[in-house]
């Protein structure tokens, strides 16, 4: 899956760190039904995962009604410098890790 | 005895089932998230446009805001415009921000509601009647 990831490397101590996600995938809705009237299995992203230093910031659950190629965009407060994780799962069992190191300062 | 029109009834109206999920469902679904808590107006705000031309991707932003000395324990995102009532559940930790921003689906008019879930359990909602004038391709 290819992966776009937006996020400032360093951060000022107290400030939020904005990161925005956005991964090529087709989340098939397992709704759709190909051009032989077979219905299309779904595909989709089902859960993701962001940490800190280890810490749950965001978890995930994913439906079908999240549009293709999904983006997403929260942020956090690090208290101090460390990895930012982020993880997901699709359909298909394929599990994608990023990780990015952050500096607070 | 049930009878085989009664089955072939039955059968019928399993297959049969709504394109759509109903306002029925979707509480359903919030009822699941929220436990039992009465939901309030306030302290969550969701923001999409109105009006779009084409559910297949429409912008969405969900925020709250936790209550003094509280956090925001969890954000939701449902709607009646889809095959399935749910968008997405998203679990908060104590870095996180109480905001999250995606992409979803709308295959037709409908509403869409944000719920948000506060760490003592109190429980908020947003609502927004957004009206598609290309359905996402679900077909």
């Amino acid at each position: 899956m290819r992966v776009l990831l937006n996020v400032s490397r360093r951060v000022a101590r107290g400030d939020a760190l904005e990161v925005r996600l956005l991964i090529s995938h087709p989340m098939e809705s397992g709704q759709r039904r190909d051009d032989g009237g077979a219905p299309v299995p779904r595909q989709i992203i089902h859960s993701l995962r962001a940490a800190y230093g280890g810490a749950e910031v965001l978890a995930l659950e994913l439906h079908p009604a999240v549009a293709a190629n999904p983006y997403f965009a929260f942020a956090f407060r690090p208290e101090a410098s460390g990895a930012l994780e982020l993880a997901w799962e699709d359909d298909a069992g394929v599990r994608q890790v990023e990780r990015v190191e952050i500096e607070v300062v | 005895m049930i009878g085989r029109r009664l089955l072939l009834a039955g059968s019928a109206l399993a297959i049969a089932r709504p394109a759509w999920a109903t306002p029925d469902e979707v509480s359903r679904a919030i009822a699941a998230v929220i436990k039992g808590a009465p939901l309030q107006s306030g302290r969550v705000r969701l923001e999409i446009a109105e009006m779009v031309e084409n559910g297949n991707a429409v912008g969405v932003s969900l925020r709250a805001e936790a209550p003094e000395g509280g956090r925001v324990a969890s954000l939701h995102l449902f709607s009646e415009g889809n095959p399935l009532p749910g968008v997405f559940s998203a679990r908060l930790g104590p870095m996180a921000m109480p905001r999250l921003d995606t992409r979803m689906r709308l295959a037709t008019s409908a509403a869409v509601v944000g719920v948000a879930v506060m760490a003592d359990g109190q429980a908020f909602a947003d609502s927004v009647t957004v009206m598609v004038t290309l359905a996402a391709c679900l077909e």
